[in-house]
């Protein structure tokens, strides 16, 4: 451990030491760059291309894998997604009309004695009247995550095969909501549900372009669990221990 | 890098074999994520075209990487982060910790990382006056107990329920019961409080994108979520060789790198973080700062090693290896054990400190098998057995024993009389009705140290054949 603690008195946070590396400067982080890279370079025998490579790996598994829903036997996307989230330690429910998202809310209530619930301010949820109902059901909403005892946020996308919900965190949409309250309910709309993986990698890709990426995307497939002791499962370590995803049918689906 | 053992390869391993628990948990590990992965593999159909995707990815971004840092670099500075490069350990601890200082942080909230093990990021912490807190429970585990993490992917698996209701219970100053739930529950209880008063979050980074500057934390816990939005700084620390080119490249990525860690589908958080918070966010880091390390990778770019570099630190090599499984990680003593550690300690290095660990291999080739990158892990320790020998030299007494040894095999006649004095030897010294020498003088001593030797046969196979293969 002895190298690592050379040259800690060194001042300001971009110097660099003596130690054993040849570093051109101190001072300037762009020359520190420049002497990585030219090590890169050095080692690779070739000066550092100046355009990017024209000729990227193949990402042909996808296509060879095969229509996911014809391979798992599942009746389609949603199902598969509903089976693989369960299997994952999550609970998921399709809801065709405001009463089955009413009786996941009651049945919560009555099971984790909810008291105050937080939720994205966000028009998809706010179409549905959520915060009156929570209010009828005697659920508080709050805007502070650390007195809340369940989070709600839509997801942009459901992916069946992985059972995963894609989160995009953004003003007004914190990212604490679907992480500090033990209780975390997702709602995606039927139509944003895609098969695979790739398809929100590719959003992700083309909305980056846009500058619209987040600055954070969660993509939660289950409650927060360890097996850190002695490999037996725990749920809830840091994060939800319930979560509950609501897949939105066409009939709850407006504007 | 971590050199810091003390004990030769030797003794640790003494030391492994003298634990029974230990021996017992890593079969029970082994035997666990076998099951586990065998299930999720299958389900995927086409696992071989995953994994060779993943490993040509890998592989191009290395044959790539300066260009692809370059991007990286750009994108995160477009966005408003800090990029450091740091060629060594020293530059790398030196950045986080003078950091560190003008932000006046008195705590530090980590989520794990291997590259901050191997900078010795906790102890230049320490030194500075900075409490790093490890958050991940296994790491936690292991930090309260000053120990070192045994298992990339499950650091504290080398101790027992008992050992960690200990453990808490001379911290907390209350009894606990060796009960699973109970010590995750009291590990959540005195962690939370600290994500929110930490000044600085740390975390490692499983993949970088550079076509967007994105940092991908693949988790369970939920604490490297916590670790990247409460405090007001978040650092990443990385090794160079992280990156993929595009956001696509993750596909396959994420379908190897659960399956293959911890024999899971997938996780239940994947984090993509892309730049500091956004104007109008309440939550998130004010300040992102990606400190992208060296520290000896680039000795493999021009080496024969290079696909080493590939590795995406799932330890599924750790989980087949035979001889893991028995000796345990804290016995190869670096920060990477297993397979992909007997390459990585000595090409990160030297070979002179780890010249050992390439040959605590059987060569069964487990590890290439199961590797998600394809890196051809056996294969390379071998090489790397000869690299030592040509570099390191192989000692005057293995020289002069293989001498003899050549002279005599070489000559028939030789060969003959040794083998018959052998046995007459053996017998004189423990008997004739001795069969499996339990104990033997000299240099055969550190055969019977761990087993029996057997007595050499009363005729050889030469002799027999005269006799009784010519009635044939």
């Amino acid at each position: 451990m002895s190298a690592a603690m050379q040259g800690m008195d060194s001042a300001g946070p971009n110097a660099s030491t003596n130690g054993n590396a040849k570093t051109s400067s101190n001072t300037s982080p762009n020359a520190n760059r420049e002497a990585f890279l030219k090590r890169i370079a050095d080692k690779l025998g070739r000066p550092t291309p100046r355009v990017a490579p024209s000729i990227l790996p193949s990402t042909s598994a996808r296509a060879l894998q095969g229509d996911i829903v014809i391979r798992t036997g599942a009746k389609n996307c949603i199902d598969l997604l509903i089976s693989r989230f369960q299997s994952q330690g999550g609970k998921a429910v399709y809801a065709n009309s405001m009463d089955v998202i009413l009786d996941v809310l009651k049945e919560t209530k009555e099971k984790h004695n909810l008291q105050q619930a937080i939720l994205w301010d966000d028009a998809r949820i706010a179409s549905l009247g959520l915060s009156d109902e929570l209010n009828r059901l005697d659920i508080s909403v709050t805007s502070d995550p650390m007195s809340a005892d369940m989070g709600i946020t839509f997801a942009e996308w459901g992916v069946a095969e992985t059972g995963t919900f894609a989160i995009y965190n953004r003003p007004n949409k914190p990212r604490s909501v679907s992480l500090v309250p033990n209780i975390y309910i997702i709602l995606v709309r039927e139509t944003s549900v895609v098969p695979t993986m790739n398809y929100v990698l590719d959003d992700m890709s083309k909305i980056a372009d846009a500058d619209g990426l987040p600055s954070c995307v969660n993509l939660i497939a289950g409650p927060s669990s360890t097996a850190d002791i002695e490999l037996e499962l725990v749920i809830g370590v840091h994060g939800p221990a319930y979560v509950t995803a609501i897949i939105l049918g066409k009939d709850l689906l407006q504007g | 890098l971590s050199n810091e053992h003390t004990n030769t390869f030797y003794d640790r391993v003494e030391e492994s074999l003298a634990d029974p628990n230990k021996r017992k948990t890593m079969g029970r590990v082994q035997d666990l994520f076998k099951a586990k992965k065998q299930v999720v593999f299958e389900e995927l159909g086409n696992i071989d075209d995953w994994k060779h995707e993943a490993a040509e990815i890998k592989q191009h971004t290395i044959e790539w990487l300066d260009t692809y840092l370059s991007e990286f670099a750009d994108k995160v500075e477009g966005l408003g982060g800090h990029v450091y490069f740091a060629l060594n350990a020293a530059e790398a601890t030196d950045y986080v910790v003078n950091l560190a200082r003008a932000k006046q942080v008195k705590t530090v909230v980590k989520s794990k990382s291997m590259v901050t093990e191997e900078i010795g990021l906790n102890e230049a912490l320490e030194q500075a006056g900075v409490e790093p807190i490890e958050t991940d429970l296994g790491e936690y585990i292991v930090q309260l107990a000053h120990e070192k993490p045994s298992h990339i992917i499950a650091p504290a698996l080398h101790k027992t329920k008992q050992d960690i209701a200990d453990l808490f219970s001379s911290i907390s100053g209350q009894t606990m019961q060796p009960d699973t739930h109970e010590l995750a529950e009291y590990a959540r209880r005195k962690l939370r409080p600290r994500f929110f008063a930490a000044e600085m979050g740390i975390s490692g980074c499983n993949f970088g994108v550079a076509e967007t500057g994105t940092i991908v934390l693949v988790t369970n816990e939920g604490n490297a979520r916590l670790t990247t939005t409460f405090p007001k700084t978040h650092v990443v620390v990385m090794g160079m060789e992280r990156l993929v080119p595009r956001m696509r490249d993750l596909d396959a990525m994420l379908q190897v790198l659960p399956r293959s860690a911890t024999g899971q589908r997938t996780i239940s958080y994947i984090t993509a973080i892309t730049g500091p918070r956004r104007p109008g966010e309440v939550d998130g880091p004010e300040e992102l700062h990606v400190v992208i390390v060296d520290n000896g990778r680039s000795n493999l770019l021009e080496s024969e090693y290079d696909e080493a570099l590939r590795c995406i630190r799932c330890g599924n090599c750790y989980n087949v290896c035979p001889v893991n499984r028995n000796i345990g990680g804290h016995a190869y003593g670096g920060v990477y054990a297993g397979p992909i550690g007997s390459i990585l300690m000595p090409m990160l290095t030297d070979l002179d400190s780890w010249k050992e660990l390439p040959s605590a291999c059987t060569l069964c080739g487990a590890c290439t098998e199961a590797c998600p990158v394809e890196i051809p892990l056996h294969h390379y320790l071998l090489k790397l057995r000869r690299d030592i020998v040509d570099e390191v030299g192989s000692g005057f007494a293995e020289r002069s024993v293989f001498k003899f040894y050549g002279k005599v095999t070489g000559n028939p006649k030789l060969y003959d009389k040794s083998v018959k004095m052998a046995g007459k030897i053996a017998r004189t010294i423990f008997g004739k009705k001795t069969t499996r020498i339990k104990k033997a003088p000299g240099a055969f001593g550190k055969w019977t140290e761990s087993r029996d030797l057997p007595m050499p046969a009363t005729q050889s196979f030469r002799e027999w054949w005269e006799k009784e293969g010519s009635k044939e």
